[in-house]
Order: structure tokens, then sequence, then C-alpha cells
């Protein structure tokens, strides 16, 4: 494997670890258009962007 | 007679309420109190609810509980 | 400076999500129906972040009924807002000021909004802002939310007042509260003032003493009254029923209502001209309700927005396969820049450079025939002999190059795949991005056209009002299975997504009707589902425009059917819901706002696929390409890999629908993390069929699904038929994951929760196999043991439907 191989396979990796983390934490993004700014903390929200629990 | 006998068009007075618990007190909070003209604009399509107009908005309801609102 | 907190109250449909969105800057979405708001919610008053702003449920009076009443009611009464801003629709504003009346008793500082004024100014009417400021003793002003004029200001108001009262009267001081009753029912009203004195904050001590004569439970139990002095209490109750002749609850409505009227009488005048008119609005109405026109024209509705989104040569198609094709994919010409080179056009010289490079290779392989396939279909679209002079005249056919022919703009995957040659990346790494990850996401931002349609469609109805209307139109239907119109609300909502659809249920107050309407809400289908309808309408049903409204209408026949079924169950039956509803004016939606929700949908799917679409594929690539030893396998040993595996552990669960292999199952179940991600898995997985494209691969896969006891001349359409087999399972199943969440957290219990995904399962599924099973009886390889389970369980369904019930009422 060369060095140009690595650098894409760490390019996909950081990517794809952003992408999971963010999903973890904010909950996943829906065709809702919910937006974090919405809720007052747990059980607050009415769309699915925050109601990751 | 009853607001679902009321004719499309027409208006009426509405006399007395029957009825009881939430469904009437709806009903009451959403303006159809004593005395209060009411008119029917319509039916729906499938011949259920009816479309009133009263206070100056249209509001939708069922027949049977158009039934229970008594008019002149 | 201490935190400020104003609460907004008003009506529902009286534009206070407009006005939240405008103090708060929120992108909130506004509906247009009741029950969109079914929480509060908060945000930060614009140029002042020590204000917060909460946004109520729309509410029509604060009585202890409905959800939303609750849920407002508990907000003002315990949780302490500085300040209320009312919001009350203008236009209608008798029947929002039975509300204003009931928040001015709570005596907290209050200014009232009185919204669309320009509709009230547009329509002649005058309204007398003082008459109403000192009858109900608070603040009045004029906005016009939609315009975002007045709006701050009124809010500023507020804050003024919450600031002032804080600092000069507090808490404990008794408010002006205006007071709206007649002279025995104020003598009553006192008393219970009396009693309750030092158990309530003294500013509300009216409002309390209010809600005990008309014998509140929630707030007699709260305040823990003593039996004794409930009796006392009772006295003075019943005497004022005496008198006038009716139940305490009643008295307290018709009296504000009298209040209303007579200072309506004095404070708004009523352009004389209008009073007869028939405005556009009922005019729309009239054609739109129809006793004969309305269902074809919703039909029609919807059967045009589908047209728009994936008719062959409508405008989402031509939008996708640039997308696919162009975009994303190799390139294309700026429009208006094409020329011809040699007397042909690039297409043309495309197809005769693609027919030469099918001679040469034919030739080399010792054929006698070559042959070019449909792109799409997958289908031989020319054959023609080869000789020796026709094999050296094509191997002499260069490759045309498209920017001779305009500009050229390459597109993003050829870019991307064009730079990953040049740094020299290996051919696997390589893969994993233009495959893998790249081809993954393509896939499914490719559809954004279809989706763009789509959500603009409903935008524009929703915005307009027209989707009250349905809930109008459909309750009839609706309540032959015991919902009501209402129930059909959430599954408008869930054309865009199935979460908020879930949650829209929330508006009905009947646990057992909500359960049911939670359980049907997602079968409609919705935008990620319509990505799937796209991609296989795209691949198979080209010629048939009418497949992809039929999935909605067989969504909503689902419903009907499903829930007649359901409310024939035990667990279900019951009294109708009542439906008492308003009926909204339509008006014209304006560009901003419809764009503003189609942009919010569109925004959301795009960065589902970044976050969501976008590891998931890399995922997939990397089980589709190792085995369980974590050797490369690659393309060639595709079917040792891991997903080809763990497919086939659970493929022959799919066979009776026809596509039980590890392919169908891979790309099944990946759908649960989203639906669109069904299509993206699709391409990932039939990457090593024949093909030019995506779209060749996948139709390919679905011919390997054809079993080999179906005769020759019915192969392409028994692949058809498995692709509908295939599509109807996606859709009819249960919802993604995170729809299944908000499923279960709303049924509140996990028995509930897995009722509803074991019924949607079993639809899905059954639809799935009764179309597979009787396509296969009638197309393909005869009668078999699934035909007649399929059969057997079709008449289940149907007794389950049109069995005998309780009676209900028609």
């Amino acid at each position: 494997m060369n060095a140009a191989s690595i650098v894409v396979l760490v390019v996909i990796g950081i990517l794809f670890t952003l992408a999971v983390r963010r999903v973890l934490k904010k909950g996943a993004p829906c065709e809702c258009g919910g937006s974090r700014k919405m809720c007052s903390g747990k059980g607050g929200c009415s769309c699915c962007d925050c109601c990751g629990d | 007679m009853t607001l679902n006998e009321l004719e499309i068009g027409k208006t009426a007075k509405i006399v007395r309420l029957n009825g009881e618990g939430a469904v009437k007190r709806r009903i009451m909070d959403m303006g159809l109190t004593k005395g209060t003209e009411v008119t029917v604009r319509k039916i729906a399509p499938l011949g259920d609810p009816i479309e009133i107009t009263v206070r100056g908005y249209e509001l939708s309801l069922r027949k049977d509980e158009a039934g229970k609102i008594e008019v002149a | 400076m201490a935190n400020i907190k104003i609460a907004l109250a008003g009506n529902p449909n009286s534009g206070k999500t407009t006005l939240f969105n405008d103090l708060t800057g929120s992108d909130q979405y506004v509906g247009n129906w009741p029950g969109v708001t079914v929480e509060k919610k908060d945000g930060i008053l614009k140029g002042d972040k020590n204000v917060v702003v909460q946004d109520l449920p729309g509410i029509y009076s604060l009585s202890p009924y409905s959800l939303e009443e609750k849920v407002s009611r508990k907000f003002l009464v315990e949780e302490n807002p500085d300040a209320i801003l009312n919001i009350v629709d203008g236009t209608n504003i008798e029947r929002n000021l039975y509300l204003s009346t009931q928040l001015a008793e709570l005596g907290l500082p209050m200014v009232m909004a009185v919204n669309m004024m320009d509709v009230v100014k547009r329509n002649g009417d005058k309204i007398d802002f003082d008459k109403i400021a000192k009858a109900l003793r608070c603040e009045v002003v004029g906005i016009s939310a939609l315009k975002g004029e007045g709006g701050i200001e009124a809010a500023k108001k507020a804050v003024e007042m919450a600031r002032r009262d804080v600092s000069e009267k507090g808490p404990g001081k008794l408010p002006d509260v205006p007071h709206v009753f007649s002279g025995s029912v104020e003598h009553a009203i006192a008393h219970i003032e009396e009693s309750i004195q030092g158990k309530v904050p003294a500013r509300s001590i009216r409002w309390y003493a209010i809600k005990i004569f008309e014998r509140d439970r929630e707030i007699i139990k709260k305040l823990e009254i003593g039996v004794g002095e409930m009796k006392h209490i009772e006295e003075h109750i019943r005497d004022c029923e005496k008198e006038l002749d009716d139940d305490s609850e009643s008295i307290i409505t018709n009296q504000r209502y009298e209040f209303i009227q007579g200072l309506m009488s004095k404070a708004l005048t009523k352009s004389e001209i209008r009073k007869n008119k028939a405005t556009l609005s009922d005019r729309i109405d009239r054609i739109v309700t129809n006793r004969i026109l309305a269902l074809p024209i919703f039909i029609l509705s919807l059967c045009v927005m589908w047209w728009l989104a994936v008719a062959d040569g409508g405008p989402g198609t031509i939008l996708t396969d640039w997308a696919n094709d162009g975009f994303l994919g190799d390139g294309w010409h700026l429009p208006f820049t094409t020329h011809e080179v040699d007397g042909k056009d690039y297409e043309t010289a495309s197809e005769e450079f693609a027919k030469a490079e099918a001679t040469v290779k034919a030739w080399e392989a010792g054929e006698k025939k070559a042959s070019v396939e449909d792109e799409e279909t997958g289908e031989i679209s020319e054959e023609w002999d080869i000789d020796e002079a026709a094999y050296n005249a094509a191997k002499e056919v260069e490759e045309p190059d498209p920017s001779q022919f305009g500009v050229w703009v390459p597109g993003i995957g050829a870019l991307i795949g064009a730079g990953l040659e040049k740094m020299g990346v290996s051919e696997t790494v390589a893969s994993l991005v233009n495959d893998g990850a790249w081809g993954g996401v393509a896939t499914v931002l490719g559809f954004v056209p279809v989706i763009f349609v789509v959500f603009l469609f409903l935008a524009f109805l929703e915005d307009c009002g027209y989707m009250a209307r349905v809930a109008f139109i459909m309750d009839r239907l609706f309540r032959k299975f015991g919902l009501s119109g209402k129930s059909f609300i959430p599954m408008i909502v869930g054309k865009g997504c199935g979460v908020p659809a879930v949650m829209a249920a929330r508006t009905i107050e009947n646990e057992r009707d909500h359960r049911m309407t939670v359980i049907l809400a997602t079968f409609i289908p919705c935008g990620a589902k319509t990505v799937i309808i796209a991609m296989f309408a795209a691949l198979f049903f080209r010629d048939m425009w009418y497949v992809a409204p039929l999935m909605d209408v067989i969504g909503i026949a689902i419903i009907v059917m499903g829930g007649i079924a359901l409310k024939k169950s035990k667990a279900f039956a019951g009294e109708a819901a009542p439906f008492v509803m308003e009926l909204p004016a339509y008006h014209m939606p304006t560009i901003t706002g419809i764009w503003r929700h189609t942009w919010i949908r569109l925004k959301g799917y795009i960065l589902k696929a970044g976050l969501i679409i976008f590891p998931a594929c890399v995922f997939l690539w990397f089980i589709m390409n190792f085995d369980f030893r974590f050797n490369l396998v690659g393309e060639e040993g595709i079917d040792q890999s891991m997903l080809a595996t763990m497919g086939g552990w659970i493929a022959w669960l799919l066979a009776p629908l026809g596509f039980g292999t590890w392919q169908g199952a891979a790309a099944s179940v990946s759908a649960e993390i989203a639906k669109e991600q069904a299509t993206a898995t699709l391409g990932l997985v039939a990457a090593n069929m024949e093909g030019a494209s995506t779209a060749a691969h996948v139709t390919n896969l679905f011919a390997s699904f054809v079993p080999a006891c179906v005769p020759e001349a019915s192969k392409g359409a028994v692949a058809k038929l498995i692709a509908m087999s295939f599509m109807v399972f996606n859709l009819f199943i249960p919802p993604c994951m995170v729809a299944i969440a908000v499923t279960f957290r709303e049924m509140g219990s996990k028995a509930w929760g897995w009722l509803a995904v074991g019924f949607q399962l079993f639809v899905g599924y059954t639809l799935a196999l009764s179309i597979y099973q009787l396509g296969m009886l009638v197309m393909g390889c005869g009668f078999g043991v699934w035909t007649a389970i399929a059969i057997l369980v079709d008449m289940f369904c149907l007794w389950a439907v049109f069995r005998p019930g309780k009676k209900v009422e028609a």
C-alpha cells in the first residue's frame, strides 16, 4: 500500500469518525428539518434532530 | 330543531346545548353558546361532517355532535 | 440582569409559530393545521439574550381537557413566566378573545398582539385597540407576523412590562384583572377567592377562583381544598346555577362570550362591503370540498406531484438523470454551448463509439454478433453481425472527447476517480472511494431533484391551507374505523418524514385512537421511501407512470383497511372519536414561505446523506470486500464476503417474496438505517453485475433473481414483478430505526411498541408475498406451496377487515 492510498484511507477514516460522532451526539437528521435550537433539553423537542434518546 | 337538521345556507340561533363532558366543553369553547348565530356552509363530500360559520370563522363538526345542539 | 421568560400563547392558526420564528430567528417548521405544535418550545429573543420566549401549543381555552391545553396551562400556572404575549387573529377576533380573557385573569403582565392586521385592513375592517386594552387591562398592539411587522416591538413591550412588574409590583401585589361576569357570578367568585387566600399566588387568585367555580377537578385537587370548605363553596355555585338555569362551566363560557360580544360591538367595525361578498377562499373551497370533486381532486393532486417527480420526460427525471449521470457522474455540457463536430452531436458520436467498442470486444472474443444494451433497463437495444472488416473499421474509431462538443463540466464522480488515479492510489482504496463512499452517497444525492419536487409540492399544499380541508373530507372515511379526520393529518405530515408524523398523533386525546394512528401513520411513503420509489420507477417502471402514485394509494388503503381491522380487535374497539375542528381560510402561500419549508426538508435530506449514508456505505463496502478472516475478496470473490455470508443467513426469509438472496437481504436490512440507504446498498451490491452504470447493474441484479423455471418470454416481466415486490416490502414494513424509536416512545410501553412493529412487518411482508406469489402464478412457475400460503394469508386479512365487528357508527 503506497503513501497516497494511506492518505486517502486516513481521510475517509476521519470523515467516518466525525459523522458517527455527530450522529451519536446530536441524533440523526431527518427530513422534518428539526434543529436543535428548538429543544429545551430532553423531551422538549418536536423533531427527530434532537430526540436521539 | 337541531343543528344537523338545519339546511345548507340557512342561519339559526342556538337555543340549548345538550350533551356533556369534554366534547360539549370544546364546542362551547369554540364559540357555540346560547344565543349565538350559526350558518350551515356545507356538508363534506362523504356526507359527514358539516361545516358551519360561527363568530366569523369556519368550524367543522360531526352530524351527531350537531344533533345535540338545539337551534331556532 | 435576570432572565425574563415570555410565554407566547394563542389560538391555533393565529400565526403564533410565524411570530415565534420572527422573534427568535429559529427555523421551526410551520404547519397550517391544528396540532403541529404539540410541545412547548423556547428560543432566545432576537436582540436581548436575557429574554427567553416560550412558544406554547396553540389552544382555544385553558380548560383541562386536551393535551395542548394541559401543557400550556401547566406552564402558565406552574412555571411563572414573567409576561404573556398573547397573539390574536385579527380576522377571527371574537373567538380568539375567549382565550385572552382567561389569560388576562392570570394577573401576569400581558401584551396582546393582534395579528394579520394586513388582512384586516385589506378587508376594510377596523379594530379599536384602546377599547380592548381598557376592557382586558392589558396592552394591545397590531402586528403582521407574516410581513414581519410589529412582532419584535410587541415582544419588547412585554419584556418592558415584565421588568417593570418585577421591580415595581412583584408577584405578591394584586394585579388589575378584568371582571367579565355578571353580579351573582362575581359574588360567588369573590367568596371563593376568600376561601383560597394564601393558597395561591395573589396575582392569579381570580383565575383559580373561576376554575374552582367551574369545578375544575385538577385545580381543586391541587389546592387541597377540604371537603367541608368545598361544600360551602358548592352552595354558592349551586345558587348561581339555579338562578341562571345552567351548569357552572356553561355559565362561565356563555358569559365570557357575552362580554366579548359586547366589547366587539364597540371595538370592531366590520366593513359593509365585505359582508356579503364570497371571498376567493370560499370559492376555492366550494370546488375543492365539493361532494363529487373533492376526492378525485385529492387523488389528482397526488398524481400531479408524482408526475412532476418521476414521470419519464418530466422535470423530475430530467433533473435526476442529469444529477446522476452528469453532475455527480461522468460530466455534462453547459446548456446552449453544444455544437456538432463532423456533422454529429456528442450523443451520436458516443453511440457510434459504444457500438465500435462492442464490435471490437465481440470479435476478439470470437463472437459473430455484437450488441449494445440500454443503460437504464439493461435490455439489448441493438444487435448486428460483424466480420473482420467491421472489426478493423471499429478499431479505428476514437472515443469522442466531450470538450470538443461544447463546454464540458466533468462530473464529481469522474473528477474523484481521475484524481485518485493521478495520485496513484491503489485499486482497492480507489474502489473504497469510488464505489463505496462516493458511489453510495451519489446514488442518494442523485435523487435530490425528485425529493425537491415532492417537498415543494407538499409545502405548497400545506401552506395554502388545503391540508385541513383534506382532514375534513376524509373524516367520514376515517370514522368507518373509529378514527377521525384528525388522524389523517399525521399521515400528511408523514409524506415528509415519519418521525414528526408519529409525534403529531399526540393531538388525539383518546389513547386508543392515538395508538392506532401511531401504528398507521408511517404507511404513507415518506421522503426517504420516495427515493426508493423514484429509483424503481426509473429502472423498471418508466413506461408505467402510475406505479408511483399507486404506492401512495396503497398506503392509504392500508391505513383504511388496517384501521378497520384493528378497530375490530378488542385492543382498539370503542366509540368513535369526536371531530370538532377549525377550518382556517385558504391563503396564497408566499414564495419565501414555501421555499423555506422546502429547503428545511431538503437540507435535512442532504445532511443525512453525509452523516448517515456516507458512513453506512463505507461500512458496507468494507464488509462487502472482505471475508471474516479479513482477506480482501473484492468484486470477484464477493460471495465470500462478510456481507454476503450474513445476508445469506436471513435471505431465506425473503425467498417467498422473490428476492431471497444476500443482496436483497442486505439492501432491506440496511434500509432500516435510513430508507434511502436501500438504493445505495443496491448500487453497491450490484457492482459485479453486467452493465456500464449503476442503473444497469441494479437492473441486471433483479434479472438475476428470476428463478430458472420461468419461461424465457416472461423473464423480463418477472424481473419487474420482483422489483415491485422488493419495493413494496421496503415501503410498508416498519420505518427506519429513528422512526421506530419514536414509535416506541410515543406508544408509551414496549409491548405496544412491539405490537406496532409486528403489525407493520406483517403488512409489508404479506403485501410483497401476495404480489410475488400471485404474480408468479400468472406469469411464472405456477402453483406452489407459497402460493397457497399467500392466498390463505390474504383470506385471513380480508376476513379481519370485513368480518362483522362491534357496532361502529356508520
